[in-house]
């Protein structure tokens, strides 16, 4: 167990350092990091004298060295922009991603995992069609179009709701039901099948001809056979959850990780785009470690090797 | 099934408790003001970064030498009591006396020569370094407690207007040794209206009364900026009373804040200006003054003033424009599609024929890139094709610089308030971001116009210019932007020209 | 129930390739075409049935058009997934050894990264416009056709009609080609429409954020954009361009589901 994890950890920390080289090398391939960050009647000379400072003018090799000696120490250098400490700015938004996260992966937990039993324990009735067309629906629709349809209902027309930004819990509440809608839909779908997997195994035949209760057979066989699965998924999809973050903070004005890789990216705030890299699948790594032990204690045949 | 029910109502309940954002009325009594902006400043850090959103928030904060007149532009005193020229290239500035920051130090000369020195030190990086900025001045000097003088490396007349824009916030001497510039950034410490009482990035900015500040203490008790990057969700922010004032109200959203009864819009003629560059920096038909001039001629100005922007935009008929200390007037180039043709046949060109390339950010300027597109409509009726590129901004600049762009481009400047600020660097064929360049007679009396102490000479040096380059036309000349505010009911407060939000200004009242 | 998914699936799907093939003929005027003086029309605006725009261009016409783009990236993404992903998981299945190795961590790497922000990554370097999004998204989407297919072929070569053939001195290259390839082709069938709509919904999201394809270009993506500045004064711009992606998401995705009930109901996606 104890060699499974550190050898696990050792590949994240080979992942995350080739992730973070290939992007050094696309970022500098991209467009002057300086321009963006200067005064427009500033001259060509300033500009170029600034790169000079900033160490954009050294060859490639040289930077890599600087950047690769930095990051183990994790220092990713300063934010061009904001002039801080790039991994400081990232971990700080850090928190309010996970909230954003976690909300919704309740709100999924809460509202689709019942959804998936109760459809598959009273399959083909009308609940079971309508949750269904609810699922298949909330896949299709794009979070973002979502996203903006909610605004102007809740913010524009009704004023119920605030358009975005952090504060309130009412802040909180379109953002992650967004956010959740599509992994709600997802889960709940897989749900229903592992749950009538498992139904249609002849163990819990067996526990109905012993005159279990139905309840026992749900609540005690079922969900517990079931639950690899859904554990499975709805560990992956934490990680895409982080994905799908980006475009969710970025209609919401949420202060989150996503929004700020956005702009990083937008602004080639490199340096904050490497910490973010870093920082997303470390935790992307992470999370997906987490589940393959979950999954073993969950089932004890899985053995991890 | 039932237990998922209690919980979505109690979620359903918490969120319409939550939502009711502190009213109006609440915040006129405590007299607070929200003010909602698209942008968030870099860093709280004086005399650092040149940036717009980021000086005007450390304004409220930290004074300057000089202040500017809000109607006429011209520097008038702020923490200089006056100022004098002692020879070509030495300033006297005569400082007030009795002013104290934040932290009860005094304000003396030796808070200039301590701002000016870690603006200059190369091992700060600060953007200040630029001849655009302090890069002129070689040294300061402290005559007494409440004199300095400024001793450039040439004859600089501009330093008064750099003293007087926010590139000179004056920080205190003491606490910059003691504490350092990375303490100062966390937790400023200037003389101004307000004091800073919390930052959190991306999201508010908040600051409170200076009941002690030496021109009064200002009406509002406490301002928070909020950054909302998003005009629909700032306007809702608006409309709901979440925020107080909104800054860049689009054009078409006017009707809505004026309907609501719950704001007003508040709009002024700005100094930035935007303008169709005409590329000559590179092989082309601009290269030709008459097709530069034909597409003035082409261009129906007043018509995408009308139809595009709705009206929210003043014309302007040379580089530069009314709120510019050197503006002089120069005729328009008359919307005439005859002329036009005409002037394409004396160069030699087809207009039929011709496929032009115009390169547009998109959002950066009011409707930036819809203008764009209207003008390629516009282009079409004469029978010139247009294909306009839409550019993510950092793209934008990069095309700008490396001098690939099409043969035209769209851009805005400012706040232009001196000739020099947009003569420069946009008709020098060596800046970063000019389209124009390589005409000695011109170069060399930009050269000499930047030089000139007396006030006459300087005039008549600029309006020459500005005939020149009118003539040239190495742009469509289109317009100065307005800046339109949405301001709730209980706050009294004017936009200025020169871009900045000025919250001591502003009066809350209860209605 | 199935079948009339089924169904739904087909007659969406169908609804929307041919809107895109007759989007000329159908739209009732060219997308591009500016009319400043009939700027922001509602819908039912006489020879506007969805309004129009800011520039008073037809929205419906835009829409239209609008599905062009989207099936266009969506097709040429697949194919470039699918046959380049296909071919590298075939090889890393069949010739174990290093190259496995190597994909798989190729793999690992693009795998720690949630697909939509790799793809933007991607595009914000590569530049915008519609040629470098269909790149974007190939280079951040094929990781998953390498993954299924090495596997599959993994378990195809277990089998004992394989392990049969190689017995019998057959090249690798016919094993490949006759006993292999035929039994991998439905996962990749299956994958290539289960990815298309979530190429399309990716390309959507990323010209959104304000990468991706460029206005006045009329796709859905940027549309929305461009519609969020309007939201008070015109929800039309944002409501139809939206619908129009989320019922092609909606067909594509019925329709795979189908296919998969139907080619491979092992897979789980």
């Amino acid at each position: 167990m104890r060699a499974y994890v550190l050898s696990r950890l050792a590949q994240t920390a080979l992942v995350v350092f080739l992730s973070l080289t290939a992007v050094f090398a696309m970022v500098r391939l991209s467009g002057d990091p300086v321009l963006l960050f200067m005064p427009m009647d500033i001259q060509a000379k300033d500009v170029n004298e600034f790169r000079q400072r900033l160490g954009f003018n050294d060859p490639l090799p040289v930077q890599y060295a600087r950047f690769v000696g930095g990051a183990t120490r994790g220092d990713f250098g300063e934010s061009l922009r904001y002039r801080r400490d790039a991994l400081g700015l990232v971990l700080e938004r850090l928190p309010a991603t996970f909230l954003l996260a976690a909300t919704s992966l309740l709100l999924t937990t809460c509202v689709a995992v019942p959804l998936g039993i109760l459809s598959a324990v009273r399959r083909n009735t009308l609940l079971d069609h309508a949750s269904t067309v609810a699922t298949v629906l909330g896949q299709a629709t794009p979070g973002f179009w979502l996203g903006l349809m909610l605004i102007y209902v809740f913010s524009v027309k009704l004023r119920w709701l605030p358009t975005g930004g952090t504060g309130t819990l009412a802040h909180l509440v379109m953002p992650s039901v967004v956010l959740a809608a599509f992994f709600s839909a997802r889960i709940a779908r897989l749900t229903r099948s592992a749950v009538l997997e498992v139904l249609g195994e002849e163990y819990i035949l067996t526990a109905r001809a012993k005159g279990l209760g139905e309840a026992r057979v749900i609540g005690k066989h079922t969900l517990r056979n079931s639950a690899i699965p859904i554990v499975t998924l709805a560990g992956l999809e934490a990680g895409q959850l982080l994905g799908g973050a980006v475009i969710t903070e970025t209609i919401f004005a949420w202060p989150g990780l996503g929004r700020l890789t956005v702009q990083a990216l937008l602004n080639r705030d490199f340096p904050v785009v490497l910490a973010a890299v870093f920082v997303i699948s470390v935790t992307y790594t992470l999370i997906n470690l987490a589940v393959d032990l979950l999954y073993g204690w969950l089932d004890p045949r899985v053995r991890l090797r | 099934m039932r237990r998922l029910n209690v919980l979505l109502a109690l979620a359903v309940a918490l969120s319409v408790a939550g939502a009711d954002p502190a009213p109006g009325q609440d915040r006129a009594r405590t007299k607070e003001v929200v003010v909602g902006l698209g942008a968030e400043p870099r860093t709280m850090l004086a005399a650092t970064i040149v940036d717009w959103t980021t000086n005007n928030m450390l304004e409220h904060i930290y004074d300057r030498l000089l202040d500017r007149d809000p109607r006429t532009f011209k520097p008038k005193p702020m923490l200089a009591e006056s100022w004098r020229i002692v020879n070509d290239t030495t300033w006297e500035f005569k400082l007030r006396k009795g002013v104290r920051f934040h932290n009860g130090e005094p304000f003396t000369a030796h808070a200039v020569k301590a701002t000016i020195d870690y603006a200059l030190d190369p091992a700060n990086k600060t953007h200040f370094t630029a001849a655009a900025y302090w890069g002129l001045v070689r040294e300061v000097q402290v005559v007494d407690d409440h004199t300095v003088r400024f001793l450039t490396k040439q004859p600089w007349p501009n330093l008064i207007d750099s003293a007087s824009l926010t590139n000179g916030l004056i920080m205190p001497a003491k606490a910059l040794r003691e504490l350092g510039p990375a303490k100062l950034a966390e937790k400023p410490i200037g003389t101004g209206p307000f004091k800073f009482v919390e930052w959190k990035r991306d999201e508010r900015l908040v600051l409170e009364k200076n009941p002690d500040y030496w021109q009064g203490p200002a009406d509002a008790s406490r301002v928070t900026f909020r950054f909302i990057p998003e005009f629909s969700a700032r306007l809702a922010a608006l409309l709901s009373g979440e925020i107080d004032i909104m800054k860049d109200v689009p054009p078409h959203a006017v009707e809505a804040v004026e309907r609501s009864g719950r704001a007003r819009l508040r709009a002024t003629v700005s100094s930035r200006i935007n303008y169709l560059a005409l590329v000559n920096l590179k092989p082309g038909p601009m290269q030709d003054v008459r097709v530069r001039r034909a597409m003035n001629h082409a261009v129906d100005v007043e018509e995408l003033i009308k139809q595009v922007l709705k009206g929210r935009a003043t014309r302007m008929c040379g580089p530069l424009a009314p709120p510019n200390v050197d503006y002089a007037p120069v005729e328009c180039y008359t919307h005439d599609p005859a002329r036009a043709h005409a002037l394409f046949k004396e160069a030699g060109v087809d207009p039929s024929r011709l496929v032009l390339t115009l390169d547009t950010p998109s959002g950066r300027y009011p409707l930036d890139k819809d203008v764009s597109l209207a003008i390629a409509a516009q282009l079409q009726r004469i029978g010139i094709k247009v294909n306009v590129v839409v550019n993510e901004w950092g793209t934008h600049l990069d095309k700008i610089k490396n001098r690939n762009t099409g043969d035209m481009f769209f851009l805005g400047w400012g706040p232009a308030l001196h000739g020099q600020g947009t003569m420069q660097p946009l008709f020098l064929h060596d800046q970063t971001y000019s389209s124009y360049g390589n005409n000695a007679a011109l170069n060399e009396k930009i050269a000499r116009a930047a030089t000139l102490l007396d006030p006459k000479a300087r005039a008549d040096a600029y309006a020459e210019l500005q005939q020149l380059v009118r003539d040239e036309a190495p742009w469509v000349f289109l317009w100065q932007q307005h800046d339109l505010y949405g301001v709730a009911s209980h706050v009294e407060w004017s936009p200025r020209a020169d871009e900045k939000v000025w919250m001591y200004e502003a009066r809350v009242v209860a209605r | 129930m199935n079948h009339l998914k089924a169904w739904l699936g087909i007659g969406l799907t169908v609804a929307v390739v041919v809107a895109a093939v007759a989007a000329p003929w159908l739209a009732p005027r060219d997308p591009l075409t500016t009319d400043f003086a009939a700027s922001l029309r509602p819908p039912g605006t006489p020879g506007h049935p969805l309004g129009t725009d800011q520039l008073g261009r037809d929205l419906l016409a835009r829409v239209l058009h609008g599905a062009r783009l989207a099936l266009f990236i969506g097709v040429c993404t697949v194919l470039i997934t699918g046959v380049a992903g296909g071919l590298l998981g075939l090889v890393a299945g069949f010739v174990e050894r290093w190259p496995s190795a190597v994909l798989m961590r190729i793999a690992d790497v693009q795998l720690s990264f949630p697909f939509i922000l790799l793809a933007m990554t991607i595009n914000a370097i590569v530049g915008l416009g519609l040629r470098n999004i269909i790149l974007s998204l190939s280079a951040a989407g094929w990781v998953v056709y390498a993954r299924v297919v090495r596997g599959e072929v993994l378990s195809v070569k277990q089998r004992d009609f394989v392990q049969a053939a190689a017995a019998l001195g057959m090249s690798r290259i016919r094993l490949l080609l006759r006993h292999v390839l035929p039994n991998v082709a439905p996962s990749i069938i299956v994958v290539a429409s289960l990815q298309f709509s979530s190429f399309i919904v990716a390309e959507a999201a990323i010209s959104f954020l304000g990468f991706g394809v460029q206005p006045p270009t009329p796709a859905w993506g940027s549309m929305l954009s461009e519609s969020r500045d309007f939201l008070y004064v015109a929800w039309w711009l944002a409501a139809f361009p939206g619908a129009a992606l989320a019922l092609t998401a909606l067909g594509v995705n019925l329709l795979g589901d189908w296919l998969r009930d139907t080619l491979d109901p092992k897979l789980r996606l």
